[in-house]
């Protein structure tokens, strides 16, 4: 084609239209400005209130707005939580909000095959055709073989809730079970008929007992600060952990404990505090129920039999506990992944016995204890939106058999551990379509396992932040907004004395992204489910009401510093959320449900052998938190690649130098990653910390950088879930054993 | 090329802001109406017309188009995938960011570029309108704006307000100098380097002699 055949000379162009004329043509009538009042002022600031979302705590910030671009960040000083700073994690938001990697417009796939390593040709499409193209997908998937056909792997949260439960689908799968299940189902059973309390007193505790945990280590903010006061007033810590981590550095006792072998420890230090009576009588007496089924049970647990197991002395152990029961208040520190968390097979009775060693000194809701949720009561998602009850919701199984563990099953926190081989097997149907909010694929237990089961649906549309390897895979990717581009009120839960509301106001969206919240709408109505979408359904609506539940209004809250609330009294709870009202030590729903009222020892499944010598540990650095951070520049400048830590000697053992690559293989998979060594750490065991081995090169800074931990770790059939008896369907995420040579 | 020593007519200024609103479209994402322009042979022409008076060859990106596939949605689709890569999302990563604030020394997006864009802008009178989506600093905003305010030019000289005129071509000049210039070339070499096809390499080939025009010659007399 020649195209200046059918055109006119130049000298007839411009007589006819002139240069005025071509620039029409040229630019084709787009236009990216509109008038608006000429402006010359150096400057235009602002301010925006709003909660970091990197982590969970929901530390309140300040954001400091110059034509419209925040240009520094900084904790609010009116946030009891944060007490006016952010962690490393916090000021790193801004890098991912303008992160040049960012997913910018929604597009589709032009590349029909899927895999690790290939390009899937994005091409950018308007939201339109996006939503229509994912809903057409969805409805033909749910017309075709059922709303069961199509699973939504999301966290449980409200809209995306709502969004598996309107399409029908029991398959809302959640990372839970990677994550804190065990802490869930436990205190379910035993404590609040719920789930798990985020808020300790650390501030006002004396005696702080971990096992495992390293909230100072995994930078929560709040907590750091919160145990270095009470470590200033002349509290005790004490940190069973293989590894010497961040607060086992800060602690006055650092034990290095055999991984695993928590459970035997705990089960001793219970019997001492009963068999001394050195117990809280009037807690235990009025506040639980089952201490003489529980002081039977410990018997057979003397401090001499847990030192087998555990490697930890007894006399350690008895003063330990006598410590413990004697100095309060007094607490037993946990969050998540700890020696409670999902990590080995009998973590869940790990969990039992943290939940005991609290009751036993009093220290359930009390000052310088675990605290009950007491944040504010706002109006839910339910209560503001009128629909029907879902009638059309396929009950009955699950791809990831959830449904088997009926504890967990309540929570609705499902589990990632079995999916791929839900999907593979396609038992108990199979699965055609996924719509993923920000869960990637790396955080599955062995994820090259989930790449092949995902590759097998028909269409997948992800909604995230970044180029992840879950966007790798999507059909249809929908840009997601940060959490600096949505605005709500945060009732927040980690402060256990003063759960102020924080005010998040929205940064108008930097690209052309849309906040999960919209899309749900959006794809209802396209999938003609508009009984689910009632009139006004929106982020926004959902806000106004929550804050006339308040009593306020947003301008009133940013008068007031960005925070709503004042500072409360602990009112001491005297019942609890268990069928009997009381602390429930020998847990009823627990047995009622075919599990062991009672904490009992049970061996952790990894067993070292000459194949497989070392336990694996996994951790995370302060300033990691996955997704969130793992492209930012600044970070990944100073940590590029995770480590694995060893022993010196171990090292020696194998002619393995410092610096020096190593291959890390469980009966899994393998990984490569260089050597750290160090003191701080048990011989028997490898550390790799988590957050690593990107395998999107759409992740310009994370690509290739490190291993992925997650490589090492057996994924799981429901029938291997049922045979391991947790109730919380634990991924065992450390239950592994290892070997490592030389690279 | 541009540099030929003599005053701009009013008219081959008129040929040079037409050709940075060319660019300006070029480098914003096609859509269908556009690419039709491309294929009907309308807009290669029209461009080829507007760059003859400057001295600037048209033969490159003519060809380009010709090498288009010559059905509408198949163009359409190939044109897409390939501004995607080049300046939206990519694997392995975006060659090309259209964005200034990418071409500093940390390069993240939002800058202290896009806030000085979005200032030059406002101080012209002007705000991004609120369906165009996308970051002040990018390549055809900074493009269009030149343009717009070369426009303002050639009308307030028209209007026999040669002061005025002036004031709107020293506002052209220290945009350009300071906004465009400084990572142009940058941009242009990426682009260069990672098309994969001839089309947007041929643009920017235009780009940077098109904007690469000293102050003297965007002087009025």
């Amino acid at each position: 084609m020649d195209v200046l055949d059918n055109t006119l000379s130049r000298r007839q162009f411009l007589k006819l239209s002139g240069a005025t004329g071509a620039a029409a043509v040229l630019g084709g009538g787009l236009t990216a400005f509109v008038p608006a009042p000429a402006y010359a002022a150096p400057e235009e600031e602002g301010i925006l209130y709003g909660t970091c979302s990197v982590c969970s705590m929901g530390c309140a910030y300040i954001a400091y707005l110059r034509h419209g671009r925040i240009v520094r960040l900084s904790g609010n000083p009116n946030d009891q939580t944060a007490e006016g700073k952010l962690c490393v994690r916090g000021y790193s938001g801004l890098r991912l909000l303008y992160d040049p990697d960012r997913l910018k417009y929604p597009m589709k796939r032009t590349n029909p095959e899927k895999g690790v390593g290939v390009d899937p040709g994005w091409v950018k499409i308007s939201w339109d055709e996006a939503l229509d193209l994912t809903a057409s997908k969805l409805k033909e998937i749910r017309d075709t073989y059922g709303p069961q056909a199509i699973m939504v792997i999301a966290r449980p949260k409200d809209w995306q809730k709502h969004l598996a439960k309107a399409i029908g689908t029991p398959n809302h799968i959640a990372h839970n079970n990677t994550c804190y299940a065990t802490h869930e189902v436990v205190w379910r059973a035993m404590v609040t008929g719920k789930g798990k309390t985020w808020t300790v007193d650390y501030e006002h505790a004396r005696y702080i007992l971990a096992f495992g945990w390293d909230g100072m280590g995994k930078s929560k903010n709040h907590w750091g600060r919160a145990v270095n006061t009470a470590l200033a007033n002349g509290a005790k810590l004490v940190v069973f952990d293989p590894r010497l981590s961040i607060t086992a550095a800060k602690a006055d006792e650092w034990i290095s404990i055999k991984p695993g072998t928590d459970l035997a420890v705990l089960l001793a230090m219970i019997r001492t505090i009963i068999n001394e009576d050195l117990y809280d009588h009037e807690f235990v007496a009025n506040h639980t129920t089952g201490f003489d089924q529980l002081k039977e049970a410990v018997q057979e647990y003397t401090p001499e039999w847990a030192v087998g197991i555990s490697e930890v002395p007894a006399e350690t152990i008895v003063r330990i506990a006598r410590e413990f029961a004697t100095t309060k208040p007094a607490v037993i520190a946990h969050h998540k992944r700890d020696a409670g968390g999902p990590n080995y097979t009998n973590a869940w009775r790990t969990a039992q016995c943290f939940v005991i060693m609290d009751a036993l000194v009093g220290s359930l809701d009390r000052p310088g204890g675990h605290i009950l949720d007491r944040k504010h009561k706002l109006p839910g998602f339910t209560d503001v939106f009128d629909f029907p009850e879902y009638p059309d919701m396929v009950k009955g199984p699950r791809i990831d058999g959830m449904e088997q563990f009926p504890i967990l099953y309540k929570t609705g926190k499902g589990s990632f551990s079995t999916l791929a081989e839900g999907i593979l097997s396609q038992d108990p149907y199979p699965a055609k379509a996924a719509v993923v909010w920000k869960h990637n694929v790396l955080a599955f237990p062995n994820p090259p396992r989930l790449v092949e089961a995902l590759k097998t649906l028909d269409f997948i549309a992800v909604s995230d932040i970044l180029p992840s390897e879950m966007a790798q895979l999507a059909d249809v990717v929908l840009p997601d907004n940060t959490f600096y581009e949505g605005s709500g009120i945060n009732p927040r839960g980690y402060h256990a004395m003063y759960p102020q509301v924080a005010l998040r106001d929205a940064l108008p969206a930097v690209h052309d992204t849309k906040g999960f919240s919209g899309v749900v709408v959006a794809l209802l109505r396209k999938m003609g489910l508009n009984e689910y979408v009632p009139e006004g359904m929106s982020g926004g609506a959902l806000m106004k009401a929550q804050l006339e539940a308040l009593g306020t209004t947003a301008e009133e809250i940013r008068g007031s510093g960005g925070m709503w609330g004042e500072p409360a009294e602990l009112k001491p709870k005297t019942e609890f959320g268990t069928p009997s009202k009381k602390i429930e030590l020998y847990a009823t729903v627990l047995e009622e449900n075919g599990y062991d009222p009672l904490p009992r020892w049970a061996e952790p499944r990894a067993v070292l052998s000459d194949q497989y010598p070392y336990h694996l540990l996994i951790w995370r650095k302060p300033w990691e938190r996955m997704s969130q951070s793992q492209n930012d520049p600044v970070l990944a400048e100073f940590y590029p690649e995770n480590e694995a830590l060893l022993h010196p000697d171990t090292a020696r053992e194998s002619g393995i130098a410092d610096g020096d690559y190593v291959w890390v293989e469980s009966g899994v998979g393998g990984i490569k990653v260089r050597v750290h060594l160090t003191q701080g750490i048990r011989p028997d065991c490898v550390a790799v910390d988590h957050g690593f081995g990107h395998w999107s090169p759409a992740l310009s800074v994370a690509y290739g950088q490190g291993s992925n931990d997650g490589d090492l770790i057996p994924n799981q059939t429901v029938a291997q879930q049922l045979d391991a008896g947790c109730p919380a369907m634990a991924a065992f995420m450390e239950d592994v054993a290892v070997k490592v040579y030389k690279a | 090329m541009m540099d030929d020593g003599m005053w701009w007519t009013t008219e081959r200024r008129r040929c040079w802001l037409a050709a940075l609103r060319g660019l300006a479209r070029g480098f914003t994402y096609p859509d269908a109406g556009w690419v039709a322009t491309l294929l009907d042979g309308q807009w290669p022409a029209t461009l080829a017309q507007v760059l003859e008076p400057l001295g600037l060859p048209a033969d490159g990106v003519r060809q380009a188009i010709e090498a288009l596939p010559a059905d509408l949605a198949a163009a359409l689709q190939a044109l897409q995938v390939e501004y995607t890569y080049l300046f939206i999302n990519a694997v392995p990563r975006v060659p090309a960011p259209p964005y200034a604030s990418a071409y500093t020394a940390q390069g993240l997006l939002m800058g202290e570029q896009a806030e000085a864009v979005l200032l030059a802008y406002r101080q012209a009178g002007l705000t991004l309108a609120k369906d165009y989506h996308d970051l002040p600093d990018h390549l055809a905003a900074e493009l269009e704006f030149l343009a717009w305010l070369g426009e303002q030019a050639v009308a307030a000289h028209e209007a026999g307000e040669d002061e005025q005129a002036q004031a709107w071509l020293s506002q052209q000049r220290v945009f350009l100098h300071e906004q465009v210039q400084p990572w142009l070339p940058t941009f242009c070499q990426r682009v260069e380097e990672a098309a994969r096809m001839p089309f947007y390499r041929n643009l920017a080939r235009l780009a940077e002699p098109l904007l690469s025009a000293t102050p003297t010659l965007m002087s009025s007399h």
